[in-house]
C-alpha cells in the first residue's frame, strides 16, 4: 500500500486538494454549524470526481500499459482498486480536516439543543464517506469507459450539476446522491433532521457495489483488449 | 526458443497497413530488425506482445499460437521495453522494480534476489536508493531492461533502446543486450545500423509494413558487394549531379576536397575506387534496391513503361 500511496498520491495532488478545502472554508459562509456538512458535501464530490479520474489511465499517459498488457488480469485489477482505496482514504480525511476548518475559521453557532455535535459530525462521517466513494468509483468507472481522465472529469461534472440543483432535488427528492446536502434541517421530530436523506446514500451504496462487480468486466473490454484498433480479414 | 511469423498483416481502422503480408522466423540470440520511422516496427512488436491483434496471417512463440486463449501462457513468456516508458517517477529504482515484479506474479523472496543481480549487473545497484526521476536517460533503459528480465522471460522485446543516449551509454546498453540474449531470444528494433553491427548475427530489413530482406548480418553486407565506390569529386555542381543519379551514403569534405560514397551497380561517372560495403550502405541499397523495383513496377501497371 506505501508504494500505492506515492505513486497515486504525489505532493502536488495532495497539496491541491488540501488548498482546495482550505479555500473553500474561508470563503464559503456558514453560519450554524448544521450548514457545514452542507457546504462541503458537494464540493468534495467534485473534488473526488478529479482527484480519482487518472487512477485508471495513469498506466496509459505514462507508456506503461504495453508493458502492463503482460501482466495478469487479477494482479492489476488489484492494484486499481488498492490505488482508489488509498485515494479515498486520503479524501476522507482531508473530509474531516475540511469540516474542523469551517469551525476554526467561521466558528459557527450552535444548533446541537436536541442533538450533540459528535452525532452531527457521525452523521456527516457517514454521508462524506459514501459521496466520495460513490463519486469516486464513477469516476474511475467513466475513466476506464472513455480510456480519458478528462472525459471522466467532464461526465462526471455533468451528472453533478444535474442531481446538486433545484431541478434534481425535485425530480429525486430523498434518492438523491446529495440528499445530505438537500436534507431539511430542524424538519425531524423535536426540531431535529429527519434521516430521509439515508435513502440517497443507500442508493449510492448500491450503485457503487453494481459499479465495483461491473469494473473487471469493463476494464477487460476496454483496456485490454488493444485488438479492436485492428480490423480484422 | 522460436518465433515464426507467417504471413501476418495488422490493418488499422482507416485502411492504414502497418504491416504488410510479413514472413519471418527469429531464432535464438539476438535478432535485429531494422527499419525507417514508420516502417512498422513498432507494429510488429506490439503483436508479438499480444497488444495488438493481427488482422490476418498467423504468430507463434515455441509452438504456442498466438490466439486469445493462449495470450496468458505467451505473456508469462516474454519481456518487453517499448521505446517511451515513464517508469513510477516518484518511487526509487529498487522500489519500482520490486512493485513491477509483484506485478509480473514474481515471489517476493525471488523477486528480491532477481533484482540484485540485474542491478549488479547493469551497474545500477549503487542508485538503487535514487528516485526514478533523478535517472539520466541510460539509466532508465537500463531500469526498464530490468523490469522487463524480473520474470526471467524466454523472449524479450527491445524497442529503440539506444536513441537518444550518449555512445558510452549506447554501449553499455548493447554489451547489456548480448549478455541477456545468451539465456534466450532478444529482438532488437532500431533504426541505428551502428546497434545491430555491434549485436546480432541475424537480421531484418522492414520497409512500408514488409521484410525487404532477412538473414544473416553477413548476408546483408553481401547485397552491396562491388557496389560501394569513394569518389573525389571536383565542386559542389558536380557532387550534385552524382547526388541525384546515385545513392549517396556519405559525404565529407576532406583535405583534398569533397569525397563521397556512392551506391551504385555501376562505376559511377566520376573518378572513383571501390571500397568495401558496411552493413549501412547495404540497408539504404536493400531499401531503396525494392523502393526503385516497387516504382518500376507501378509505372508499368500505369503502362507507362
Amino acid at each position: 500500500m506505501r508504494t500505492e500511496m506515492k505513486i497515486v498520491l504525489p505532493l502536488w495532488k495532495m497539496a491541491s486538494a488540501f488548498c482546495f478545502v482550505l479555500v473553500l472554508s474561508l470563503v464559503r459562509g456558514v453560519s450554524y454549524a448544521d450548514e457545514v456538512g452542507l457546504a462541503l458535501e458537494p464540493p468534495l464530490a467534485a473534488l473526488a470526481v478529479a482527484f480519482v479520474s487518472d487512477t485508471c489511465v495513469r498506466e496509459r499517459v505514462s507508456k506503461r500499459s504495453e508493458v502492463w498488457k503482460l501482466y495478469s488480469l487479477e494482479k492489476k485489477k488489484r492494484a486499481v482498486f488498492q490505488r482508489m482505496a488509498v485515494q479515498e482514504i486520503f479524501l476522507l480525511l482531508l473530509a474531516v480536516s475540511g469540516y474542523g476548518m469551517f469551525f476554526m475559521f467561521q466558528q459557527p453557532a450552535a444548533v446541537y439543543d436536541t442533538k450533540p455535535a459528535v452525532t452531527a459530525f457521525f452523521f456527516y462521517l457517514l454521508a462524506i464517506a459514501v459521496t466520495l466513494v460513490f463519486w469516486g468509483m464513477l469516476s474511475l468507472l467513466l475513466s476506464c469507459v472513455c480510456k480519458s481522465q478528462w472525459a471522466a472529469i467532464g461526465g462526471g461534472m455533468v451528472l453533478w450539476i444535474t442531481v446538486n440543483s433545484v431541478a434534481g432535488d425535485a425530480c429525486l427528492g430523498k434518492w438523491n446522491p446529495f440528499s445530505y446536502t438537500f436534507r431539511e434541517i430542524g424538519a425531524g421530530t423535536g426540531g431535529g433532521e429527519t434521516l430521509s436523506w439515508l435513502c440517497g446514500k443507500m442508493l449510492c451504496i448500491l450503485l457503487c457495489g453494481a459499479m465495483a462487480v461491473e469494473f473487471p468486466a469493463v476494464w477487460e473490454r476496454r483496456m485490454e483488449k488493444e485488438s479492436v484498433l485492428t480490423e480484422k480479414r | 526458443m522460436s518465433i515464426v511469423i507467417d504471413n501476418l498483416t495488422v490493418t488499422f481502422k482507416h485502411k492504414v497497413t502497418a504491416v504488410d503480408h510479413a514472413s519471418l522466423e527469429i531464432p535464438g540470440g539476438i535478432f535485429g530488425l531494422l527499419g525507417e520511422n514508420g516502417a512498422g516496427k513498432t507494429t510488429l512488436m506490439r503483436v508479438l506482445t499480444t497488444v495488438l491483434a493481427p488482422s490476418e496471417g498467423s504468430v507463434s512463440l515455441n509452438g504456442i499460437r498466438y490466439e486469445e486463449k493462449n495470450y496468458r501462457e505467451i505473456q508469462k513468456r516474454i519481456g518487453y521495453l517499448p521505446q517511451e516508458i515513464d517508469l513510477y517517477p516518484n518511487l526509487t529504482v529498487q522500489e519500482c522494480l520490486e512493485y513491477m515484479g509483484e506485478l509480473s506474479g514474481v515471489p517476493k523472496r525471488k523477486c528480491e534476489e532477481r533484482i540484485d543481480e540485474l542491478l549488479e549487473r547493469t551497474s545500477l545497484a549503487v542508485h538503487r536508493k535514487k528516485k526514478m526521476r533523478q535517472l539520466s536517460g541510460g539509466m532508465k533503459r537500463r531500469a526498464g531492461l530490468i523490469q522487463a528480465l524480473l520474470h526471467e522471460p524466454d523472449f524479450l522485446i527491445v524497442d529503440e533502446p539506444t536513441t537518444g543516449l550518449d555512445p558510452e551509454e549506447r554501449i553499455r546498453i548493447r554489451n547489456l543486450l548480448t549478455e541477456f540474449s545468451k539465456e534466450r531470444t532478444v529482438l532488437l528494433s532500431t533504426h541505428v545500423v551502428e546497434d545491430l553491427a555491434a549485436t546480432c548475427n541475424n537480421l531484418a530489413v522492414m520497409k512500408k509494413g514488409r521484410f525487404l530482406y532477412a538473414g544473416s548480418r553477413e548476408g546483408l553486407a553481401c547485397q552491396v558487394k562491388g557496389y560501394v565506390w569513394r569518389c573525389r569529386v571536383k565542386d559542389e555542381d558536380q557532387a550534385a549531379r552524382l547526388e541525384r543519379k546515385y545513392l549517396v551514403s556519405a559525404k565529407q569534405y576532406a583535405q583534398s576536397g569533397l569525397e563521397m560514397r556512392l551506391i551504385s551497380e555501376e562505376k559511377p561517372d566520376a573518378v572513383c575506387t571501390a571500397c568495401e560495403g558496411t552493413l549501412e550502405d547495404a540497408y539504404i541499397y536493400v531499401a531503396n534496391h525494392a523502393a526503385n523495383q516497387e516504382g518500376e513496377i507501378d509505372k508499368r501497371a500505369e503502362g507507362r513503361v
